[in-house]
């Protein structure tokens, strides 16, 4: 190659870079957001929109990165409106008079007292048990002795509407001989079961009286119930004592101490807080459409 | 210049109604006519992928037309918006309707906009869609292609047709998108 062909081409790329220089300055483009691009060297594109006294004219920019922060708006929807048709009339039928044939209507008991049988003390009333016997032969002179044992105490039927169901049917059991033959003895068990366990409605004051008088006054031990005893109880014991109370600590450090110069180092390089700054006092007028305009000229 | 609180007028909360008695979905409250569909993406994705590239591109053009239309509606006179206004203004659009997030990249006087977390990976679907949005909300009428993928985000070129044209026909020839802007800055005679 001959020298006058490199003085040549020396000269022209001189006069290509000394115009270059002489272009408007460009300026480095704000950067918002840094994308990383892990795409092989780019060569940079120029920018042509801010003026930066920078005499390199291909000098390596980023690209300016807009992001928009759609803020995360939770749809409303509205709860639907259903068209619900509307109901259709159905005549009432007409009131009629019960229906009583073949209806079978339990005969109403009174509940009775949630007491023992066997527990009731004092005097009472038992009323005669009326054991309707139905004598389907001639008499018997021998005295017939019938024994009624109550299995279960019976006890209150629960305070319903509804009639209490039948107390137990009283189990007979004939001690003596069977009656002769042409003989029996058909009772009544419900009613007569009944009427031997209801309490009086008023206690009888005399028999009160003759049950004090009957029963021995309390042992001395029973009468001391109520002292206080000698020795505090465990439960006392417990109520007297203070609480313990469990104080918080200091809630444990999820690092060492050490660590804390770690975590207050700052993490803005100042060659970012000066692109910053940079970027905070360059004007922005380019609208939209500019910028837009000068995309698509290119 | 409309200040960014003279553009915010667009209330996410209302932007999709459901009227489930009529059975029906719209995209705005007060018009008739934004009647919309719940599609989901993966039927979306199927119907792009067997529509082809023309078919597809013009998917994407009416969806982002769509999107582009309701933000002019909104903001007016959207080239004398801010960049920032607008482009958050289309970037809502597009989250509404889950198609992604926006963003905008100025390489030198060249105008990229990337689209993230798109449920599709059709490249020429989201650049049909920008540059729908883009036609619609400024009024002009533009090109896009799409310049690279990097995951799941996608870079989009707008630009004019031929622009477009030419740097399309370098990337086919194994030019990385960055050469490729920065030849498309140089004067016509020297970028081929």
């Amino acid at each position: 190659m001959a020298k006058a062909e490199i003085i040549g081409r020396l000269e022209a790329l001189l006069a290509r870079i000394q115009e270059r220089a002489a272009e408007p300055r460009v300026a480095r483009a704000p950067r918002f957001t840094a994308k990383p691009i892990s795409e092989p060297p780019l060569a940079e594109p120029t920018i042509a929109h801010f003026a930066e006294p920078e005499p390199e004219p291909e000098r390596v920019t980023e690209p300016e990165v807009m992001e928009s922060e759609v803020e995360e708006v939770a749809i409303e929807v509205a709860e639907p409106v259903f068209a619900t048709p509307e109901p259709v009339p159905v005549p009432e039928p007409e009131e009629q008079p019960p229906v009583t044939v073949g209806a079978h209507v339990p005969e109403y008991r009174e509940p009775q007292r949630e007491e023992v049988v066997e527990a009731i003390s004092g005097e009472f009333a038992v009323a005669e048990v009326p054991m309707e016997l139905e004598e389907l032969g001639p008499a018997d002179e021998e005295e017939v002795v019938h024994d009624i044992h109550i299995s279960a105490p019976m006890k209150a039927a629960p305070p319903i509407s509804e009639p209490a169901p039948p107390p137990p049917v009283p189990e007979v059991e004939r001690t003596e001989q069977p009656p002769e033959s042409g003989r029996e003895l058909v009772a009544a068990p419900h009613e007569s079961a009944r009427m031997a366990v209801a309490a009086p409605a008023t206690p009888d004051p005399n028999a009160l009286e003759l049950l004090t008088e009957e029963h021995a006054p309390p042992p001395e031990s029973s009468r001391n119930l109520k002292v206080a005893p000698a020795t505090p109880q465990t439960s006392d014991v417990f109520d007297l004592e203070p609480p313990v109370r469990v104080e918080p600590g200091p809630p444990p450090l999820p690092f060492a101490p050490e660590k804390l110069v770690d975590i207050v180092r700052p993490v803005v390089m100042a060659a970012d807080v000066a692109a910053y700054i940079e970027a905070s006092r360059s004007p922005r007028p380019e609208t939209f459409g500019v910028l837009l305009d000068a995309a698509l000229d290119l | 210049m409309n200040s960014p609180v003279e553009h915010s007028s667009f209330d996410p909360k209302k932007a999709v109604t459901f009227d489930l008695p009529n059975g029906q979905v719209r995209l705005t409250e007060a018009s008739d006519n934004e009647r919309a569909v719940i599609v989901p993406a993966a039927a979306l994705a199927a119907v792009v992928v067997a529509a082809g590239d023309t078919a597809s591109r013009d998917l994407g053009r009416t969806l982002g037309r769509t999107l582009g239309g309701r933000v002019a509606g909104r903001m007016g006179n959207v080239r004398e918006a801010k960049l920032d206004d607008v482009l958050h203004e289309l970037a809502t659009e597009l989250a509404i309707v889950g198609l992604g997030t926006l963003a905008i990249e100025r390489w030198g006087r060249a105008l990229v906009v990337s689209v993230d977390h798109a449920p599709i990976d059709h490249d020429g679907f989201l650049a049909a869609l920008v540059e729908g949005m883009l036609a619609a909300a400024s009024g002009r009428e533009l090109r896009t292609a799409p310049l690279a993928r990097e995951g799941g985000r996608l870079r989009v070129l707008v630009g004019n047709m031929a622009s477009i044209e030419r740097v399309v026909a370098w990337i086919h020839e194994g030019i990385a998108w960055g050469e490729a802007l920065t030849r498309l800055h140089a004067p016509r005679g020297e970028a081929s």
